[in-house]
């Protein structure tokens, strides 16, 4: 053990504060610099659609399965679209074996929530015959090494593997009530927003730091999610108690978060066009 | 606005307790602790702090998990919670009756709870909903009816001094221009919350015999 190395484990607070003071994080960004993304596109050939995303060291993964479900009588011509987010012992010690945490829940329904603000997909494009047949898309989101913004990291995964998405055509014959799916010829679903998330941890009134690392969320109190589309338009706004902020910070995450959305979809459209 | 109604120390057992509404909307929050905490769950510098909403029929769901978790985020912020290590503070909400306003009736029957039971905090906090209709208008504390027409609906916690955002919750597409107009409208609407706060604090100490 290193000198540094015990200095973090028994005084992790003023080890963090000593960078903090520096205008640095303990992994050597600025407060406002965002670290790399990948994103794979295709990961899993048994899903209909799925992506590998690494925000930094954070990696999740996301696959698609499609099912055929009968609409609800509510909605006859909507399909449906179901978000779940796992996060599992392995991808870090704060989470336990069990039902889904907290955080898990939380991160589920924000996807969720955030599918339906931006209108990401028309539900009605998913309905194969009208209240007979409709696609269920269950989006499932693991996260296989965690390392802080998961928002983030799960929203652009669940985009990417959208956009990977292959549907087969279904044909229906109406005098027998048969279904034939036809493997051979697939469609894309065409997604009408590309929203992109941008978290910024809040350490005190004056220091904000955008895309935190895990050590980030513990040492900071609480986040704040902004949720742009492609235009650069607020879109969602997300912040689960935590430290108070002024309004005007906001503005100035919301500026801060028009450029990530511009590199994001680039990269992300760059890899379902390979 | 809706009407605000409050009735404190509304169970007999527990350290603190509210039934506030709002509207139609109504919400039984009750405080136990600072006290008696799992060892799993002890922190050598702070109170543990727990959360459990239970709606008004079937189980829990997604839903109800993620209103816990804003409100206990919330709560934890302004609760000073160094003051109590090693132990344990209980908030318990049980929905009664349901119009729309879960949330921020559950976050004002809490506060209220609190200062119910005494438990020392920074400030108190008051939320706020507001939704924007299709025709851009905003209405403070609508119905559910209003709701299911509305663009988008966001929830707006503040906190007693400032009046700072202490939380946020939104559905629905909100642009910056619109965010700020609720966030405004729900600024001014949560002074008038605050206020009725310190009237039904007032009105518990002016008829507890005790504290004259």
């Amino acid at each position: 053990m290193t000198t540094m190395d015990i200095w973090k484990t028994f005084e992790p607070d003023t080890y963090y504060k000593s960078f903090l003071e520096k205008n640095k994080r303990p992994d050597g960004r600025g407060l406002m610099s965002v670290r790399p993304i990948t994103v794979k596109v295709g990961t899993i050939t048994t899903a209909d659609g799925s992506s590998t995303v690494r925000v930094g060291h954070t990696t999740v993964i996301c696959g698609i399965k499609a099912e055929i479900a009968t609409p609800v009588l509510r909605n006859p011509n909507q399909g449906f679209i179901v978000p779940n987010v796992e996060l599992y012992p392995c991808c870090s010690h704060m989470f336990k074996i069990g039902p889904p945490g907290e955080k898990a829940m939380a991160t589920s329904q924000f996807l969720k929530n955030v599918i339906s603000s931006a209108k990401v997909l028309d539900l009605t494009d998913l309905c194969i015959v009208h209240n007979k047949l409709a696609w269920c898309l269950y989006c499932d989101v693991v996260c296989i090494n965690y390392d802080g913004n998961l928002y983030d990291a799960a929203l652009i995964a669940l985009m990417a593997a959208l956009q990977n998405v292959k549907l087969p055509a279904v044909s229906y014959d109406e005098e027998n009530d048969k279904a034939s799916v036809d493997i051979e010829r697939t469609l894309p679903i065409t997604l009408k927003a590309r929203p992109v998330a941008s978290t910024f941890t809040v350490y005190s009134d004056s220091i904000q730091l955008m895309d935190p690392t895990a050590e980030d969320e513990t040492q900071g109190s609480g986040e704040v999610t902004v949720v742009l589309l492609e235009n650069g338009s607020l879109c969602t706004t997300h912040k689960p108690g935590g430290q108070l902020i002024l309004p005007n910070i906001l503005d100035t995450f919301v500026d801060l978060a028009k450029q990530r959305v511009h590199a994001v979809n680039t990269l992300i459209g760059k890899e379902i066009n390979e | 606005m809706a009407k605000h109604a409050c009735q404190l120390n509304f169970l007999s057992r527990s350290d603190g307790s509210a039934l506030y509404s709002i509207g139609n909307t109504v919400a039984l929050a009750s405080v136990n602790g600072p006290g008696e905490v799992k060892k799993s769950n002890r922190h050598y510098n702070r109170s543990h702090l727990e959360v459990c909403y239970s709606p008004s029929t079937g189980q829990s769901m997604i839903g109800e998990r993620t209103l816990e978790s804003v409100i206990l985020h919330t709560v934890e912020q302004v609760i000073l919670v160094h003051l109590h290590p090693r132990t344990a503070t209980n908030v318990t909400i049980q929905e009664m009756q349901s119009d729309g306003l879960a949330l921020s009736t559950s976050v004002n029957a809490t506060c209220l709870a609190l200062l119910d039971a005494g438990v020392q905090m920074k400030s108190p906090f008051a939320a706020v909903t507001c939704c924007l209709t299709p025709s851009g208008t905003i209405i403070i504390e609508p119905t559910e009816a209003e709701l299911k027409e509305s663009e988008a609906l966001a929830t707006f916690v503040f906190d007693g001094q400032a009046l700072n955002v202490l939380s946020a919750h939104q559905e629905g597409c909100l642009d910056s221009e619109n965010f700020y107009a609720c966030l405004r409208k729900c600024q001014t609407a949560a002074k008038d919350v605050l206020n009725f706060y310190r009237r039904i604090m007032e009105e518990k100490y002016s008829s507890d015999k005790s504290y004259n």
